[in-house]
């Protein structure tokens, strides 16, 4: 039995296991920012863009060298290793892939905060419905940092004052 | 050896533990008495020099040092002798003069931080290319990774004595896989001298660890320094860095890392003896050991996801388990290893041709092994019985009983017969640590990891010991990262093992140290030929210092 | 007949050096390149330009002389029963055009400044010194039995002797050394030597130079098929035969050759030098009239 086949003109494809190249499904992705954080070499890499309210995941396969570190730590799963190994083109442009994400804008000063609407929706998918309704969290949200700020010392100065009465 | 050396040194030195068996002096006073305690170290029977760091501390101590570490392998104690050099006096006495191997250590800290050893044999440029200019040392604190100087281009390369031909063997050679520069003198077919230059393929990887990376992700820069040993590069580093913050790993990641060493060992012999079989023209010897090789590579597929660079390793355990399935995948795998690694063995030792090719040629004498301090089956095969998997134990090899094959002769011959016992050491490893796996956590749990802590352990990688030295640092950084590789030491007694014999053999005695040249060069690219230089840019991200 | 066989010749040898290399791939569990590949590297070699180190004229002959000489000796061979070049005493100027094959490919070593290339020459030079003459000595032998210097009536009128019997296994060992064949292509070695006098070569003349390698290993195993085929035939049946001895000399040859590792020059130097004290004897033996 040879061992060598006519690849390329036979296909080959890897076993299960396979590290293959990584690819993001849109649709998942809620633009969090932990696999940018993990990434060795620096193939994915965050644009934000607080003019027009996106974010921007790009992913450089050229980069990438497959540890797999991005897979794990995704909250949604959606970037995943496939078991691809062909990435030889004559273009690096199709080695990028972007993720385009709309940040969310804040309700009271109209300005885009640094966290993206789907990343809100996720959160607010995994908190029980009971505390939602209890610390009408649903009230505070979106908030940027400043218009946060200022509502908890709203909040601790009226509470203070209700507990003087 | 650290008891004996404390009672005749002791009061001048100050002391710091850093582990059960490992202790480092500093130097405080009378800087003569640095040579006579190295002498007394190496003067000890089975002590070796371990490896040599030199560091940039004028943050923190106001001056630069340098760090002889030593290893007593019988006594499995590491000692190291820090000298401080302060700026305005950058220099120290040399211990390249009395050991030849340190010559190259010290040859790389004069290039690198610029701190000249008095009295060094050889004091011409290691590391840094022909275009480098003068007075700029890159792992000082104030270069920058990304800055590019330029030069002039001037190597003093060493002439011919008498009226030999030189005959240079590479850069760029049939026989050599990366580049390096062997300059043989010849007369006729018979090489006089060898003037080697190596470090055409220096990445630059120490620098880029200070400071831009944390601490798991230098572990898979480890993993890149090699292509045939990289999973032992990182579990050293790992170790070193488990080390230095005093973090236990649990038992089962101890037994899955020996399992992933000893099948890296495996394809990285079955390799060997494919390569020393073509470069005699012995091309189905060649075929016949990677196609059992291939089996190995696919395993390590099935197992961790890629057939080199495994990805495995984190500081405090392993990324995953060790599923069931797998574990009968390994012992399938085995079994049938065993029988064609005896067929391939009957057949190489029945080739006449192939024998008379390798016995007798490149002998390296067992003083000549321990002057330059050569490590793994090069030493092995000279009588030094030396192996850190039985003499400085980690992972679960303490556990684990394997025998050390040690052979006399010093010849290729030897060389090619010690990796084969080891693979059959090997096998059986596998087959005893696939059994005795216990179960348990893959990952110690740890909340941070101190500054300013210094660990330093090595490996038994294919080629020898894999030493890594780490200083950790302040915001989840390193500060110091020294990797030295065998085939650092290895490539040094190469000239001794080439004088005497013909060009034919020049090429296999080379590849018969197995020699890892990315493993052995660790900096920068710039493109003499166009006289640029080339900035490497990292995505703009802002992560840069 | 001879016609036919002299218009295959030149070009034959690439394919069935391609059928070599298939051959070696199935002993290794490969599965090789096609037959024709090593036709497809000759014509893409001749279709290059070739960069030119040195100016010297040496240089750039040698490939023509070296691709001249090696037709020439497929040429002096019989097809069938006759070759087209036949005159009274071509045994020698056989002998001749062989060694100037090795002239011609040291000569164009030399003439560069290239320390692989001199090594190489160095080499074909030590070799052809031992070689040539225990050719000739095993030639001579054959040539002082059958009492006739034309290579073609030599081969018509051997008849079995002691002596003729031990020259012919002192052929059969020439020829598999001056084939170029693994224990023996010192001279070319790939891996030490960088290819030793072909280092230097490129594009048009590379391509020749190949060439002319392998025609002179097709014309060494055709003489020794010769001399074994037409004692016994006649016509187009010799001619069968001569094809059929060939064929399994080479692929005999090209298994030995998948098993071996290559020898260093010292060794295969004392092998030929014992090799030429055993065609004295030989030659000894045939003056004696055994």
């Amino acid at each position: 039995m040879p061992i060598t086949k006519y690849y390329p003109f036979e296909p080959e494809q890897a076993p299960l296991e396979y590290r293959g190249l990584p690819e993001i499904n849109p649709h998942l992705c809620v633009g969090c920012g932990a696999c940018v954080n993990v990434c060795p070499p620096d193939a994915l890499i965050k644009i934000d863009d607080y003019e027009n309210g996106t974010r921007k995941i790009v992913l450089d396969i050229g980069r990438c060298i497959r540890c797999a570190r991005c897979e794990e730590v995704c909250p949604t799963r959606a970037i995943r290793l496939t078991r691809e190994f062909e990435a030889a083109s004559n273009d690096r442009i199709c080695h990028v892939e972007i993720v385009e994400l709309k940040l969310a804008k804040c309700r009271e000063c109209g300005k885009y905060v640094d966290y993206t609407e789907r990343q809100l929706q996720k959160v607010l998918s995994l908190i029980p419905p009971g505390i939602l309704e209890f610390d009408r969290i649903r009230e505070k949200l979106p908030l940027c940092r400043e218009c946060k700020r200022f509502l908890t010392v709203v909040n601790a100065t009226k509470f203070e004052e209700e507990m003087r009465e | 050896m650290i008891r004996e050396f404390e009672e005749k040194f002791g009061p001048t030195l100050e002391k710091k533990v850093i582990a059960k068996n490992k202790v480092l002096y500093t130097l405080m006073v009378r800087r003569e008495d640095f040579i006579n305690m190295i002498k007394y170290i190496l003067n000890r029977p089975n002590t070796r020099l371990f490896t040599m760091v030199g560091m940039d501390e004028r943050n923190t101590e106001e001056s630069f040092s340098v760090t002889y570490w030593f290893l007593d392998w019988k006594a499995q104690e590491v000692i190291g002798i820090r000298l401080y050099v302060p700026e305005e006096e950058p220099s120290f006495p040399s211990v390249g003069a009395i050991h030849k191997g340190a010559i190259w250590f010290e040859r790389e800290v004069q290039d690198l931080l610029g701190l000249e050893a008095e009295g060094l044999p050889d004091p011409r440029r290691l590391i840094l290319p022909d275009d480098w200019p003068e007075g700029v040392y890159p792992l000082r604190e104030d270069f920058q990774y990304y800055h590019s100087p330029m030069g002039t281009r001037n190597y003093p390369y060493r002439e011919p004595k008498d009226d030999s031909t030189i005959h240079p063997m590479g850069p760029y050679h049939v026989a050599l896989d990366e580049p390096a520069h062997f300059r043989l003198f010849v007369k006729g077919e018979e090489i006089v001298d060898v003037d080697y230059r190596g470090f055409y393929s220096h990445r630059g990887i120490e620098k880029l660890a200070r400071g831009r990376l944390n601490y798991n992700q230098v572990i898979f820069i480890a993993e890149r320094v090699c292509g045939i040993c990289g999973f032992a590069h990182s579990i050293a580093y790992a170790q070193a860095v488990e080390e230095a913050a005093k973090i236990e790993i649990p038992d089962r990641a101890r037994y899955i890392r020996t399992i992933l060493l000893e099948i890296e060992r495996l394809h990285s012999h079955l390799l060997w003896i494919g390569v020393a079989a073509h470069l005699t023209g012995f091309d189905t010897g060649f075929m016949r050991s990677w196609l059992i090789r291939e089996k190995v590579m696919e395993l390590a597929e099935r197992l961790t996801g890629n057939r080199k660079t495994y990805g495995l390793a984190l500081v405090g355990g392993v990324r995953r388990d060790l599923l069931d399935y797998r574990k009968s995948l390994i012992l399938e795998t085995i079994n049938k290893l065993r029988g064609e690694v005896n067929e391939l063995v009957d057949m190489l030792l029945a080739t006449k041709s192939f024998i008379k090719r390798c016995e007798g040629i490149g002998v390296l004498s067992k003083e000549k092994a321990r002057e330059w301090d050569t490590a793994g089956p090069l030493a092995r095969a000279s009588g030094i019985d030396y192996d850190t998997r039985s003499d400085l134990p980690y992972a679960a090899y303490d556990e684990l009983s394997f025998n050390v094959p040690v052979y006399k002769e010093g010849d290729v011959l030897a060389r090619a017969l010690v990796r084969i016992d080891e693979i059959n050491e090997s096998i059986s490893l596998l087959e005893q640590a696939v059994d005795a796996i216990p179960g348990g956590p893959v990952m110690a749990e740890f909340n941070e990891i101190p500054s300013w802590r210094e660990g330093i352990s090595a490996v038994e990688a294919p080629r020898g010991e894999n030493t890594h030295y780490v200083m950790t640092g302040e915001i989840n950084r390193i500060y110091r990262w020294r990797v030295k590789a065998p085939t650092y030491n290895n490539l040094q007694a190469v000239p001794d093992m080439l004088r005497g014999y013909t060009i034919a053999d020049a090429p296999l005695i080379v590849a018969s140290i197995d020699p890892c040249y990315s493993c052995t060069e660790r900096v920068q690219v710039v493109d003499i030929e166009s006289g640029k230089a080339k900035i490497i840019s990292f995505g703009g991200m802002g992560t840069c210092p | 007949m001879e016609l036919l066989g002299a218009i295959v010749a030149p070009f034959l040898p690439p394919l069935l050096d391609g059928v070599a290399r298939k051959v070696k791939a199935l002993i290794q569990n490969r599965m090789g390149p096609s037959i024709f590949q090593t036709w497809y590297d000759i014509i893409t070699l001749l279709s290059m330009e070739p960069t030119l180190p040195t100016g010297s004229l040496a240089f750039r002959l040698a490939p023509y002389i070296a691709l001249a000489s090696a037709l020439c000796m497929a040429f002096m061979l019989p097809y069938g029963s006759n070759s087209i070049i036949n005159f009274g005493g071509d045994l020698i100027a056989f002998i001749y055009v062989f060694t100037l094959f090795s002239a011609a490919l040291v000569f164009g070593a030399l003439s560069v400044e290239n320390s692989y290339s001199h090594a190489g020459a160095n080499r074909e030079l030590t070799l052809s010194l031992v070689f040539k003459p225990l050719f000739a000595i095993t030639i001579g032998i054959f040539a002082f039995k059958t009492g006739s210097l034309s290579i073609t009536q030599i081969a018509h009128s051997i008849s079995p002797s002691l002596s003729i019997v031990g020259a012919y296994l002192l052929l059969l060992y020439v020829t598999y050394v001056e084939a170029g064949f693994i224990p023996y292509d010192i001279a070319e070695a790939e891996t030490e030597i960088l290819e030793g006098p072909l280092s230097e070569y490129s594009g048009r003349l590379l391509g020749l130079l190949k060439w002319a390698l392998q025609i002179k290993r097709f014309a060494m195993i055709w003489l020794f098929a010769s001399f074994v085929a037409l004692p016994i035939a006649e016509g187009v049946f010799a001619f069968v035969l001569q094809m059929m001895v060939f064929l399994l000399a080479y692929l005999l040859m090209v298994t030995y050759e998948s098993l071996n590792a290559r020898y260093r020059l010292d060794q295969a130097m004392s092998q030929g030098m014992k090799g030429i004290v055993i065609g004295a004897v030989l030659t000894i033996i045939a003056w004696l009239g055994w």
